[in-house]
C-alpha cells in the first residue's frame, strides 16, 4: 500500500533528526578516539549509501561506487602531494572529479539499464584500479602512496568535516525527495521508456543524478584518505566499499529517504557488537556480522523503515506476489 | 452429470483485504462455463484460488471428488487443472514447439507428449504451420491460440481460460472461440472467465455472474442472456451506469 | 462540416517501417485533422501499435515523414514530442508499478508543457479532475501495480489526460473494461472530443466505440492501407468485413443486446 503509516508526528521526525545530527557533531568534538572513530565510520558509509540509494533510485544499481571512492581519494591525495593544497581545499578536486566521471558514466552508458548498467559500473571500478596499477609515476603504483602529513589539520577536525558533510548530504537527499525531481527519477526506474511520453528526458535526468552521487560518493573517498593516510590502488578500489554502499539502504529500506541513515548506524552497531564480543576468535565476529545481515534481510524484505512504517520501496519478490495486496481489494 | 469441480463458500483475500466472499460454483464433467464479472469483482482471484496460487481463508474446494486444499498449487496441474493465463504470457524466445512442449512438462503429461501434440495441433492447425516460429513473432490472436494449446498439452480435465478474447480483433475473438468449442468437443471441461459477455455465453452451457466476490446470478446461457442484470451490466443494452445495476443487485 | 477546412494536426507521408525482413509497414499515408477523432483498425499484427510507435517517436521510419502541427519531427523523441504536446496510453499497460495512482499521475501533471511552471501541490490538485473523469479517484492512493487490467488501461487514460496533450493516441484504451466501464470512458472521450482542445487518434478492437466516436476510420492490414473512410462506409466495406470483422456489424451497439 502507498499509504504510510504515521509512526510519530512531522515534529518527531524532525528532533530526532536533529538528535542525531548534533550526536555525531558532538562525537566528533568529544577527542575520544572510540567515538570519533564510530562517527567518522557513520559518516563517510551513510555518505556513499545515500549516494547508491539515490542512483538506485533512478533505476541506476551500482556495482561500482569503489570507483568514485577511489578516484575521490586519489584526487584528494594527489592534489595535496603534488599541487600543495589544504585539507579543506583538497576535497574540491576529489568532488569534482566525481562528478566528472558520474556524468561521464551516465552519459556513455546512455539508455543502458538493469544489470547491464551495473556490470558497466563493475567493470569500470575495476579498470580503474588496473589504470592505477599502472601509472606508478602519478599513484605509487602498487607500492601506494602516503599523504603528506605535514598538511593533516588533526583527527578532530577531519571527523568533523566528514560528519558535516554528511548531514549536508542526508539534507540534500530530504531536499530531492521533496521536489518534482523526485517524480521523474522514479518514473525512470519504474520504466524509463513510458516517461519519456510524459515529458521526461531520461538522459538529463540521469547525468544529473549520477553527477550529483558520483560527487558524494567521492567526497566520502577523499575525507577517507585524511584517517589513513595511505593509499593504494588495491585499497582506493576496494569492492567492500561497494558492498557496504549497498548493504546499509537495503537494511534500513532500500528507495527510502531515513533507509540509509538507519541502515548506516545499524551496520556500523552491529559491526561493533560483534567485534566486541568475539574479537578474539578470529573470523567469528565476521561469520556472525555476515549471518545477521542474511537474518535480517531474510525477516525485513523492505529494510527496518519499511517494517515499521509499512512504506516498501520495492515491489515484494516475485514469488510473494499472492500475499500482495490487488486491486481487487481496493474496489 | 457428475460434478468436476465444485467451490463452496470460498473466502479468498490479500493482506487484510477480502476478494472473494463466499463463491460457490460448480463445473460437471464435459461442460463449458462462464464466470463474468466486472473489474475488481474477484474473477482472476477465483482462478488463482482453484489453480492454488491463493490459499482460501475459509470454504471448500473440491476436484473429482477430492478436496484440493492440501493439494500445492505445482500438483494441481498432475490432477489436471491447467490454466491459460490472462494476456497470454506465451515464452516469447521459445518457438511454438517448444512452448507447446513445455505444456507437457508435468507427470501426468509427459509420457503421452508426442501424442498430446498431434492432437493439439490438428486442433489448432494454425500453430502446426508455425511450429518453428518464435512465439514472440507471432500475431495476438496466434498467441492466444498458443496459450490454449499449451494449456491442453498438460491434458487438462479442467481447462481454465484468463479472458481468452482480449485484446482480439472481432474476427480473431471468432476463431478463438471456434477453437474453444473444439476443445469442448473433446470431451474437456472448461471454465472461461470473461469481460466479453457476448461471446462466452455464445460459447458455454452455463454461467455464472460474480460480483463483490460471491455470484449474483446464474444459470443457463440462454437465461442469463435473457436476464436484466446480465444485459444491463455486460451486453450494453442499455445506458445503465454500474451504479443502478448495483441498487438493484441489493433489493 | 467545418472539420473538413480545419489545419491536419497529424500527416503521416508515405511511411514504411522494415524490421529486418518483415515489412510492418508500408507506404502508409494519413492526415488527422484538429478536433478530429481518427480511428484506427486492423486485426492483430496488422501494424497499428508499429505505426503509433512511429509517429510517437519509439521507432525511426525506415522511409518516409511524419509531421506534427506543421513541422517534420520525423526521427524526434518520444520526450521531445511529449513537450510538443503529443500524447499516448500504451497497449500493454506502462503504469509506474511501484507510484500510487495519484503519483502515477503527477507525474503526467508536472513534466508536460504546462506542467513544467506547477508546484507539486498544484499538479496533486490538478489531478483530481483526470482522476475523477476516467473513475479512479477511490483509488488514488492504491499502488498502481496492484490494479487490475481494466483499471490500469484508465489509469494510462488519466495519465495522458493530465499532461494536457494537443493530440492524444489512445492504443486500445477500452481493452479488458465491461460494458458499462466502456460506456463511461466513451462518454469521457466524447466530451473530450466535443471540447475541441485534443485531437484523439484511437486504436481500438470494439467496433461500436469506433463507430460511436469517430469522425474517420483507418483501415490497416499487413502493414498497407485497406480502406478509409466514415466508420459506416468501413463497416459495410467487404474487404474490411473479410479481413477484420468476420461478420456484418450493426452500427448501433450489440445485435443481441436489444
Amino acid at each position: 500500500m502507498a499509504v504510510r503509516k504515521q509512526i510519530m508526528p512531522g515534529w518527531a521526525w524532525w528532533a530526532l533528526s536533529a538528535g542525531l545530527a548534533g550526536a555525531m557533531v558532538i562525537a566528533s568534538l568529544s577527542g575520544s578516539a572510540i567515538a570519533g572513530d564510530v562517527a567518522f565510520r557513520i559518516a563517510t558509509l551513510l555518505i556513499i549509501s545515500v549516494s547508491w540509494n539515490l542512483m538506485a533510485g533512478a533505476g541506476l544499481i551500482s556495482l561500482g561506487h569503489s570507483a568514485f571512492w577511489g578516484l575521490g581519494s586519489y584526487a584528494a591525495a594527489l592534489s595535496v602531494n603534488k599541487l600543495g593544497f589544504s585539507f579543506a581545499m583538497s576535497l574540491i578536486p576529489a568532488m569534482i572529479v566525481g562528478a566528472l566521471i558520474g556524468a561521464c558514466l551516465a552519459g556513455i552508458t546512455g539508455r543502458i539499464r538493469g544489470i547491464y548498467f551495473a556490470i558497466c559500473t563493475l567493470a569500470l571500478s575495476e579498470g580503474l584500479r588496473v589504470v592505477a596499477v599502472m601509472l606508478p609515476d602519478v599513484t605509487g603504483g602498487a607500492n601506494g602512496l602516503y599523504l603528506d602529513a605535514s598538511k593533516h589539520p588533526g583527527p578532530m577536525i577531519v571527523t568533523l568535516v566528514a560528519s558535516i558533510g554528511a548531514i549536508l548530504i542526508v539534507f540534500v537527499s530530504w531536499l530531492l525527495s521533496r521536489s518534482r525531481y523526485q517524480f521523474a527519477l522514479r518514473a525512470m526506474r519504474d520504466n524509463e521508456s513510458a516517461s519519456q511520453m510524459l515529458g521526461i528526458e531520461p538522459l538529463r535526468y540521469r547525468v544529473a543524478i549520477m553527477a550529483l552521487c558520483g560527487a558524494m560518493a567521492s567526497f566520502a573517498g577523499g575525507i577517507n584518505i585524511w584517517r589513513g593516510g595511505y593509499l593504494d590502488p588495491g585499497v582506493a578500489f576496494e569492492l567492500i566499499t561497494t558492498i557496504n554502499s549497498q548493504i546499509a539502504p537495503i537494511l534500513g529500506g532500500i528507495y527510502t529517504l531515513p533507509g540509509p541513515v538507519i541502515g548506516s548506524i545499524l551496520t556500523i552497531a552491529l559491526g561493533e557488537i560483534t567485534r566486541l564480543t568475539l574479537g578474539n576468535i578470529i573470523g567469528a565476529s565476521l561469520l556472525l556480522y555476515g549471518g545477521l545481515l542474511i537474518v535480517i534481510v531474510l525477516v525485513l524484505p523492505n529494510g527496518v523503515y519499511g517494517a515499521v512504517t509499512g512504506v516498501s520501496g520495492i515491489r515484494r519478490f516475485p514469488f510473494l506476489r499472492g500475499k500482495q495486496p490487488r486491486s481487487e481489494a481496493a474496489s | 452429470m457428475t460434478a468436476l469441480l465444485t467451490l463452496k463458500d470460498v473466502c479468498a483475500g490479500y493482506g487484510g483485504s477480502v476478494v472473494l466472499d463466499g463463491l460457490s460454483l460448480q463445473v460437471n464433467e464435459g461442460e463449458v462455463v462462464c464466470l463474468l464479472g466486472a473489474n475488481g469483482a474477484g474473477k482472476t482471484t477465483a482462478t488463482r484460488v482453484i489453480c492454488g496460487l491463493v490459499k482460501p481463508t475459509a470454504g471448500d474446494l473440491t476436484f473429482a471428488g477430492k478436496s484440493l486444499l492440501r493439494v500445492p498449487s505445482y500438483d494441481r496441474v498432475n490432477e489436471g487443472i491447467c490454466l491459460s493465463p490472462e494476456g497470454r504470457q506465451v515464452f516469447p524466445d521459445m518457438t511454438v514447439r517448444e512452448n507447446l512442449l513445455l505444456g507437457a512438462f508435468c507427470k501426468r503429461a509427459k509420457a503421452d507428449r508426442a501424442k498430446t501434440l498431434d492432437e493439439v495441433l490438428s486442433v489448432f492447425p494454425r500453430l502446426a504451420e508455425r511450429a518453428l516460429q518464435k512465439a514472440g513473432l507471432m500475431s495476438g490472436g496466434e498467441q492466444q491460440m498458443l496459450a490454449i494449446g499449451r494449456a491442453l498439452m498438460g491434458k487438462p480435465r479442467l481447462l481454465m481460460l484468463d479472458e481468452p478474447s482480449l485484446g482480439l480483433a472481432p474476427k480473431l475473438v471468432m476463431d478463438v472461440y471456434e477453437a474453444v468449442s473444439k476443445t469442448a468437443k473433446l470431451g474437456i471441461s472448461i471454465l472461461i472467465v470473461e469481460q466479453n459477455a457476448e461471446v462466452a455465453l455464445a460459447a458455454a452451457d452455463r454461467g455464472y455472474v460474480l460480483a463483490d466476490g460471491h455470484i449474483a446470478a446464474s444459470g443457463s446461457a440462454a437465461e442469463l442472456r435473457g436476464s436484466k442484470l446480465v444485459q444491463e451490466a455486460f451486453l450494453g443494452a442499455s445506458q445503465a451506469k454500474r451504479n443502478s445495476t448495483r441498487d438493484r443487485r441489493r433489493t | 462540416m467545418t472539420k473538413e477546412s480545419s489545419q491536419p494536426i497529424l500527416e503521416v507521408d508515405n511511411v514504411d517501417m522494415v524490421f529486418g525482413g518483415l515489412r510492418a509497414l508500408d507506404a502508409v499515408n494519413l492526415q488527422v485533422r484538429v478536433g478530429d477523432c481518427f480511428g484506427i483498425i486492423g486485426a492483430n499484427g496488422a501494424g497499428k501499435t508499429t505505426l503509433l510507435n512511429v509517429i510517437t517517436g519509439y521507432l525511426r521510419p525506415t522511409k518516409g515523414k511524419i509531421v506534427f502541427d506543421g513541422v517534420s519531427v520525423t526521427g524526434k523523441t518520444p520526450f521531445q514530442l511529449a513537450k510538443s504536446g503529443m500524447g499516448r496510453t500504451f497497449q500493454i499497460t506502462q503504469p509506474f508499478v511501484e507510484m500510487s495512482v495519484l503519483e502515477n499521475v503527477m507525474t503526467g501533471a508536472l513534466f508536460s508543457i504546462n506542467g513544467r511552471k506547477r508546484s507539486i501541490a498544484e499538479a496533486r490538485a490538478f489531478c483530481d479532475e483526470p482522476l475523477r473523469l476516467v473513475g479512479l479517484a477511490d483509488q488514488a492512493e492504491t499502488l498502481a501495480g496492484s490494479l487490475t487490467l481494466g483499471a490500469k488501461k484508465k489509469l494510462e487514460l488519466a495519465r495522458v489526460l493530465a499532461t494536457e496533450p494537443k493530440l492524444m493516441l489512445l492504443d486500445e484504451v477500452m481493452g479488458g473494461l465491461t460494458r458499462a466501464e466502456v460506456e463511461e470512458i466513451s462518454e469521457v472521450l466524447e466530451k473530450i472530443r466535443d471540447s475541441g482542445k485534443t485531437t484523439i487518434v484511437m486504436i481500438e478492437h470494439l467496433v461500436h466505440v469506433i463507430t460511436r466516436l469517430c469522425d474517420h476510420v483507418y483501415v490497416l492490414n499487413f502493414g498497407r492501407e485497406l480502406f478509409q473512410g466514415r466508420p459506416d462506409d468501413v463497416i459495410e466495406h467487404p474487404e474490411v468485413i473479410q479481413a477484420y470483422l468476420g461478420k456484418p456489424q450493426t452500427t448501433n451497439a450489440q445485435p443481441s443486446g436489444t
